[in-house]
C-alpha cells in the first residue's frame, strides 16, 4: 500500500511524557476521539527519569512503561512506533511520516521533546550522552567495562551519572565550567553541600573547569588532560523545533504556546521541552516531568472544551523537579529568582537540608536534599492563595509539614 | 517468584506470579490494577501507588524514611499498613504478598 492516508480528531507527534500524558487525558475526557500517537522509538513508551537515575547502571532492570501495552489496544489512541514525521501541512491539516503515511488532524499537539546538545568544542562526538533507551543500551556495558569513567558536566544529568558510576566502584572525575556543581539549578548553598558531599563519597570534582577539545587521548582542558575508558557529556539538550521551524510556527527559544497551549496556528498545540510559554513575566521553556505532564493535561483539557464549544483554561504550573545523585534526593519547587534571599531551614544533619527562596518577603521557591517530606509541602504551600513568610515558617519551628498542616 | 494479590476497590481480586526484583507499582500498571498510577515512574516521588498490605508470607523490609515522609504528606490517611507499592519488590524472602487499594488513590 502506498500513501495510506488515514484521519484523526487529534495527532499526537511524540510520544515521551508530554505526548503519552496529552493522549492518555485525552482518552480519559473523551473516550470517542481517535487520536493517533507518533513515536520515534522502538520501545512502548517509557519513563524518561529512571534511565540517568538507575538504568544506566543495572542492565537488569527493565523499562519503567508510562503504560502498560494493553493499554493502548484498549483504547482508541493508535500508536505507531519507530516512525517519525517529516513534513506538516498547516494548509491541508496533515502530517505526512517517513513511510508514506499522510494523517489528516483535526488538532495536532507537538511533543517532541529534545535531543542532546552537542559538545561545542572539536571532537566533542567523542563524548556520549544518555538521552534515551537506544543510548543506555549503548552506554551500559562501556560502563560496567570502564575502570576510569569522566563525565563532563555539572548539571543534574552530569551528576546523576557521575554519582551512580562512582557507587559501581568506577574512578570518576567530573568535570565542571563553573565553581560548584548545579551553579544555576539550585540555591548556592545547596550547591555547595551537594559539592561537599560528592567529594566526600570520592568523586573527584574538578570546578572552573573549561574543556577546550577531544582527541585520542581524552579530554583537554584548562587544567590539563582528563584521560578515561569512557568519556560521558551531559551538558544539556536542545528543544526539537525543526518540523515547527518549517511549517512556520513562531519560535522563540522553542515552540511559542499562549496560557491555552496553542501556537500561532491555533488548529496545532504544543507540550512539554518544547513548548515557549509566557511566565512569570517572559516567555520561557520547562524541561521537566512536572511540565510534560501538566502541560499535557491542561491541552488535553482545552480541546476537548474546544470540541464541546467550552472555554479553555490557562495553565498556571507550580514547577518541580527532581534529581536522584547516589544517596543524595534533591528536590526542586517553584521559581529560581537570582534576586531572592535564601534561608537555610534548621536540620539534624549534613545530608539533610531545605533551602526556601523568598521574593520581596514571600516564599517563591523551596529546594530540599534528602526532605520529601519538605518537598512535598512545598509544593503544596505554593499552590494556595497564601502568601508564605519567613516569620510563618519560623512560627512552625522551621519545619514545612508543620505549616503546612497547620494551613490546610 | 512471589504470589501478588491486588485487591481493588470495586473488590476484584488480581493475582499476579512476580519474578525476584520486580516492584508492585510496575506489575500493577502491567497488569491494569485499578487506582495505581504510579506517576514518577517508581522514584519515590509521589503517593500515587499507595497500597495497604493486608497479608504476607515472608518477611518484608519496612518502610525507609523516605517513603514514610511522603506517607505523611500525600496521603490523607495513613494506616499501620501504608506502603508505597514502587519501594515493594518481590524476592525470594517473600512466599506472597496481598496488597489492598486504598479508595481515591489518584
Amino acid at each position: 500500500m502506498t500513501n495510506p492516508h488515514t484521519t484523526a480528531d487529534v495527532v499526537i507527534i511524540g510520544a515521551g511524557h508530554a505526548g503519552v500524558a496529552a493522549a492518555a487525558e485525552l482518552h480519559k475526557r473523551d473516550a470517542n476521539l481517535s487520536i493517533c500517537l507518533i513515536s520515534n522509538e522502538q520501545p512502548l513508551p517509557y519513563h524518561r527519569p529512571p534511565l540517568s537515575k538507575k538504568a544506566l547502571f543495572d542492565a537488569n532492570l527493565p523499562l519503567e512503561l508510562l503504560q502498560a501495552e494493553g493499554f493502548y489496544q484498549a483504547t482508541n489512541i493508535h500508536l505507531q512506533r519507530g516512525v517519525t514525521v517529516t513534513h506538516i501541512d498547516r494548509a491541508q491539516r496533515q502530517v505526512k511520516l517517513n513511510d508514506g503515511q499522510l494523517l489528516t488532524y483535526t488538532q495536532l499537539i507537538i511533543a517532541t521533546g529534545s535531543s542532546l546538545r552537542p559538545m561545542p568544542v572539536a571532537g566533542g562526538e567523542r563524548a556520549l550522552g544518555v538521552y534515551n533507551y537506544a543510548d543506555i543500551q549503548q552506554l551500559g556495558p562501556k560502563l560496567q567495562a570502564a575502570d576510569n569513567v569522566v563525565v563532563i558536566g555539572g548539571g543534574f544529568i552530569g551528576c546523576e551519572i557521575a554519582a551512580g558510576a562512582l557507587k559501581l566502584g568506577k574512578k570518576v572525575s567530573l568535570l565542571v565550567s563553573g565553581p560548584r556543581l548545579l551553579r544555576k539549578a539550585i540555591a548556592p548553598a545547596m550547591g555547595v553541600r551537594v559539592t561537599q558531599l560528592h567529594n566526600n563519597s570520592g568523586m573527584h570534582i574538578h570546578t572552573n573547569c573549561q574543556v577546550s577539545h577531544l582527541d585520542n587521548d581524552g579530554v583537554h582542558t584548562n587544567q590539563g588532560l582528563f584521560s578515561g575508558d569512557l568519556i560521558i557529556a551531559g551538558v544539556g539538550a536542545n528543544p526539537s523545533i525543526k518540523l515547527a521551524q518549517q511549517a512556520g510556527l513562531a519560535i522563540d527559544g522553542g515552540i511559542v504556546v499562549n496560557t491555552f497551549g496553542q501556537t500561532s496556528d491555533s488548529h496545532i498545540y504544543a507540550i512539554g521541552d518544547v513548548a515557549s510559554m509566557p511566565l512569570q513575566g517572559k516567555v520561557q521553556r520547562l524541561e521537566s516531568i512536572q511540565n510534560a505532564n501538566d502541560q499535557a493535561q491542561s491541552v488535553a483539557n482545552n480541546i476537548v472544551a474546544h470540541r464541546q464549544g467550552e472555554p479553555a483554561r490557562d495553565y498556571n504550573p507550580v514547577p518541580w523537579f527532581w534529581s536522584d545523585q547516589g544517596d543524595l534526593k534533591l528536590q526542586m519547587v517553584g521559581f529560581n529568582d537570582a534576586n531572592a534571599e535564601q534561608k537555610i531551614l534548621a536540620s539534624d544533619s549534613d545530608t539533610r537540608m531545605t533551602a526556601v527562596q523568598f521574593s520581596k518577603g514571600v516564599m517563591t521557591g523551596v529546594d530540599t536534599l534528602n526532605m520529601p517530606g519538605n518537598h512535598l509541602a512545598a509544593r503544596k504551600l505554593l499552590a494556595m492563595s497564601v502568601d508564605i513568610t519567613w516569620d510563618m515558617v519560623q512560627d512552625h519551628n522551621q519545619d514545612l509539614k508543620q505549616l503546612f498542616k497547620k494551613l490546610r | 517468584m512471589t504470589l501478588v494479590t491486588f485487591i481493588q476497590e470495586d473488590g476484584q481480586h488480581i493475582e499476579v506470579q512476580a519474578k525476584q526484583g520486580e516492584h508492585l507499582m510496575k506489575l500493577a500498571l502491567d497488569n491494569g490494577v485499578a487506582g495505581i498510577t504510579g506517576a514518577c515512574g517508581g522514584s519515590c516521588m509521589c503517593a500515587t501507588c499507595h497500597v495497604l498490605v493486608e497479608q504476607i508470607n515472608g518477611q518484608l523490609d519496612a518502610a525507609g524514611e523516605m517513603e514514610v515522609e511522603i506517607l505523611d504528606m500525600e496521603v490523607d490517611e495513613v494506616f499501620d499498613n501504608s506502603r508505597l507499592c514502587c519501594q515493594i519488590s518481590a524476592s525470594a524472602a517473600i512466599d506472597s504478598i496481598t496488597v489492598r487499594i486504598p479508595p481515591n488513590n489518584d
